[in-house]
């Protein structure tokens, strides 16, 4: 055997040598820092949800409640033209509104409110939760960077259901 | 930091309404209490919840009135949490249930306290300051406000 055929038969056992497979940083960690790791590297993107409502500043409340009824979402982002002006959910309409009344004269620019906290699509989950849970809001219009415009909305029900689920795949996982 | 019992998040007492009361009066502490979640009673028995979500689709048109009592709009039957339960629990009940509160009840049925979606959330953030906690702060506005 030459030392050339020596060489191909210790490459023909590498199980590396043609697969796409290269370990990520996730296979090293410890399982408690698997979330973390979660929060940190998965975008925020992958939490979006890009059904979303939009109203203009002069509809009415009815009117919004009613799409966002139709749409089953809470919030409805206000648009002039392309530009996000303004947020409006279902709790400005409980602040405003009587029970019993429908909001037909309530304008949502009375109502929403303006220059919402926004979130990037490519920064981490984590920072989507901070935002939620110390800003003061419930929805985060998700904004595209490189193409300067609203691609979406997040809210707490995906991310709390990606953290559960990555919980729970690693409990899986540890039992096996 | 998951088997936490979620008891550690009761903080302020929940707001209660009783079955009977008028939906504006409802509506009136949800406003002015700044919840967004009403514990309705019977009595000392929590029968159900009343959040913003219900009353955004069901109140605001012509088929109730502001007198209509609360106990016909509400949640019911109520899912809740026992003290000891982990906030793992919690988690996969939220999750489960697209619920943001969870009341959480004692052994022998009394109402101790309603725990937000957000306050696990913000619980998480303390316990994982890397991740979540120190990351930068929104850069376009530093508005904040009851609503959105």
């Amino acid at each position: 055997m030459t030392s050339e055929t020596q060489y191909t038969a210790l490459n023909d056992e590498n199980p590396w040598e043609d697969s796409d497979w290269i370990p990520s940083t996730a296979e090293f960690l410890l399982p408690k820092d698997r979330l973390e790791h979660m929060l940190l590297e998965t975008p925020v993107s992958e939490v979006t949800s890009d059904v979303f409502v939009t109203v203009a500043p002069e509809d009415t409340m009815e009117r919004a409640l009613w799409r966002m009824r139709q749409h089953q979402v809470r919030a409805a982002l206000v648009m002039e033209g392309e530009a996000l002006v303004g947020i409006v959910t279902e709790r400005d309409a409980v602040m405003e509104i009587k029970p019993g009344e429908t909001g037909a004269d309530v304008r949502v620019q009375e109502v929403m409110t303006p220059d919402p906290v926004l979130i990037g699509s490519a920064e981490p989950i984590g920072c989507a939760i901070q935002r939620l849970a110390f800003e003061g809001v419930h929805h985060l219009p998700v904004v595209d960077e490189m193409e300067a415009k609203v691609v979406g909305i997040v809210t707490q029900g995906p991310l709390l259901h990606r953290i559960i689920e990555t919980i729970l795949n690693e409990e899986w996982a540890a039992e096996a | 930091m998951l088997d936490t019992p979620v008891s550690v998040l009761a903080r302020r007492p929940p707001v209660r309404v009783q079955r009977r009361t008028p939906i504006a009066e409802a509506a009136r502490l949800l406003r002015e209490e700044k919840t967004r979640c009403l514990a309705v009673m019977d009595g000392d028995a929590l029968v159900g919840i009343f959040t913003d979500r219900d009353m955004a689709e069901k109140c605001f048109s012509a088929a109730v009135s502001g007198e209509t009592e609360v106990g016909l709009v509400m949640n019911s039957p109520v899912i809740s949490v026992a003290p000891d339960s982990s906030m793992r629990e919690a988690l996969q009940l939220l999750d489960r249930e697209r619920m943001r509160h969870l009341p959480l009840v004692e052994a022998d049925g009394t109402l101790r306290a309603i725990i937000r979606a957000r306050d696990i959330l913000s619980y998480m953030a303390e316990a994982m300051p890397e991740a979540i906690l120190n990351q930068p702060l929104a850069p376009l506005s530093p508005w904040t406000r009851e609503g959105a």
